[in-house]
């Protein structure tokens, strides 16, 4: 057996049938010098030491990740919706009975004067105030055409609104009762108000309207638009403290 | 795979392969970066992987990083010095290494390719295709391999002349 460390390994590796195992055995039985070797190659398998573990197991693991129930999902999903359908309605819904005296517009800080009316849905009857407007963006000022709200024109469908209004550093509190919301919402996308981020944040489509109704400011008058001026500054901080209250429940 | 047939793989797999690795490089540290990487790599691909595969990927993805490893200039200084071996006297009588003991010192001599078939083969018990799969070489290599491995143990079984007695 010319190869007989090859037949030893195959052997010892479990390579060989039973014939072939007899014929190795007793090859190694008909040369005792070689015998040695033979078991040799016999111990050469190496065993784990099984006291060896990879201690970091946790590590590796994947923990189950906790499944909300379909229904709290539906649930919370459904709120959402709801809280933002709430939104825009609040947004959205048309506010009463300021009328505004025929005044001047253009003019950034031209101070404008605001009369209430009486109106049977409004409890509170609302001292006039002078109020000055906020300087106007470029654009806004850019009206070809503006147009005046005639003397004594009510612009229909609104609510009162009690809030502390800060224009120009100058403070003035009042109870506002008018408010024309699209115009509003140009009005909010246009101050520069931090927390006005707060609104564009909240809803893409929000965003967009904004800049719709942004657009359609120069069809509209601008008086309603400087009487928006004052009523956003007011809104803002309205909702802004609505929406804080949201977040801290 | 989902993720209880990959738990259920880091259970049984982990330490045999973490003992595959820590038997070739001797580096504790290196092989738990390597056992931890295989499964991160199962883990990233397990849609692919189907489970009754998933130890052979694991083995075979081991393996392949660390050659990688050791082929870097780096590595070797990264190694402790192989302890001496020794034969301790106690009470008067001479006690003699284990032969297991002597078996692992005698792998850490082999060439990283030796070294590695010898272990899938007698640690996991992989047939000669298996470890054919794992390294990337043909069946034929594996063979051969396996044959300078176990004579190279061999002969180093047969160089320790105190060693224990076989036969008891």
């Amino acid at each position: 057996m010319e190869n007989y460390e090859e037949r030893f390994v195959d052997y010892m590796e479990g390579q060989l049938d039973a014939a072939e195992m007899k014929e190795v055995e007793a090859f190694v039985a008909l040369h005792p010098e070689l015998e040695e070797d033979f078991k040799l190659f016999c111990s050469s398998k190496l065993a784990p030491d099984t006291t060896i573990v990879f201690a970091q197991k946790d590590k590796l693991m994947k923990q189950k990740t906790t499944v909300m129930p379909l229904f709290i999902r539906v649930a919370a999903i459904a709120a959402s919706v709801a809280l933002l359908i709430g939104i825009g309605i609040h947004f959205m819904k048309p506010r009463q009975d300021v009328v505004l005296e025929k005044t001047p517009l253009i003019t950034g800080l031209t101070p404008i004067k605001s009369t209430m009316i009486d109106n049977p849905q409004s409890p509170s009857l609302l001292k006039p105030s002078t109020l000055k407007a906020i300087p106007i963006p470029k654009d806004i000022v850019e009206v070809d055409e503006p147009v005046m709200l005639a003397q004594n024109e009510v612009i229909p469908t609104l609510e009162p609104i009690k809030s502390t209004i800060v224009f120009n550093e100058t403070e003035t509190e009042t109870e506002l009762n008018y408010r024309e919301p699209e115009i509003f919402l140009a009005v909010l996308e246009s101050v520069d108000d931090p927390e006005t981020s707060v609104f564009s944040a909240i809803d893409d489509d929000l965003y967009e309207n904004t800049q719709k109704v942004k657009n359609s400011i120069y069809k509209k008058t601008a008086k309603a638009f400087l009487s928006a001026v004052y009523t956003a500054d007011c809104y803002i901080s309205e909702t802004v403290k609505d929406l804080k209250e949201l977040a801290s429940r | 795979m989902t993720k209880d047939e990959y738990n259920k793989c880091v259970q049984h797999f982990s330490d045999g392969l973490f003992r595959f690795v820590l038997s070739n490089l001797r580096n504790r540290e290196m092989a738990e970066d390597i056992v931890q990487e295989s499964f991160v790599k199962v883990w990233e691909r397990r849609d692919g992987i189907p489970l009754e595969k998933a130890k052979s990927y694991l083995f075979t993805t081991a393996y392949h990083t660390m050659i990688d490893q050791t082929r870097r200039k780096d590595y070797a200084a990264s190694v402790p010095e192989e302890a001496a071996f020794n034969i301790n006297e106690q009470d008067g009588r001479t006690q003699y290494p284990d032969v297991q003991e002597v078996l692992h010192k005698a792998l850490a001599t082999l060439p990283e390719v030796q070294a590695s078939v010898i272990l899938l083969r007698d640690y996991e018990g992989y047939s000669y295709e298996e470890i054919s799969n794992i390294t990337g070489l043909t069946e034929s290599q594996v063979k051969v391999y396996i044959f300078r491995g176990r004579t190279a143990l061999k002969n180093y079984l047969k160089s320790m002349d105190n060693l224990i007695d076989i036969e008891s």
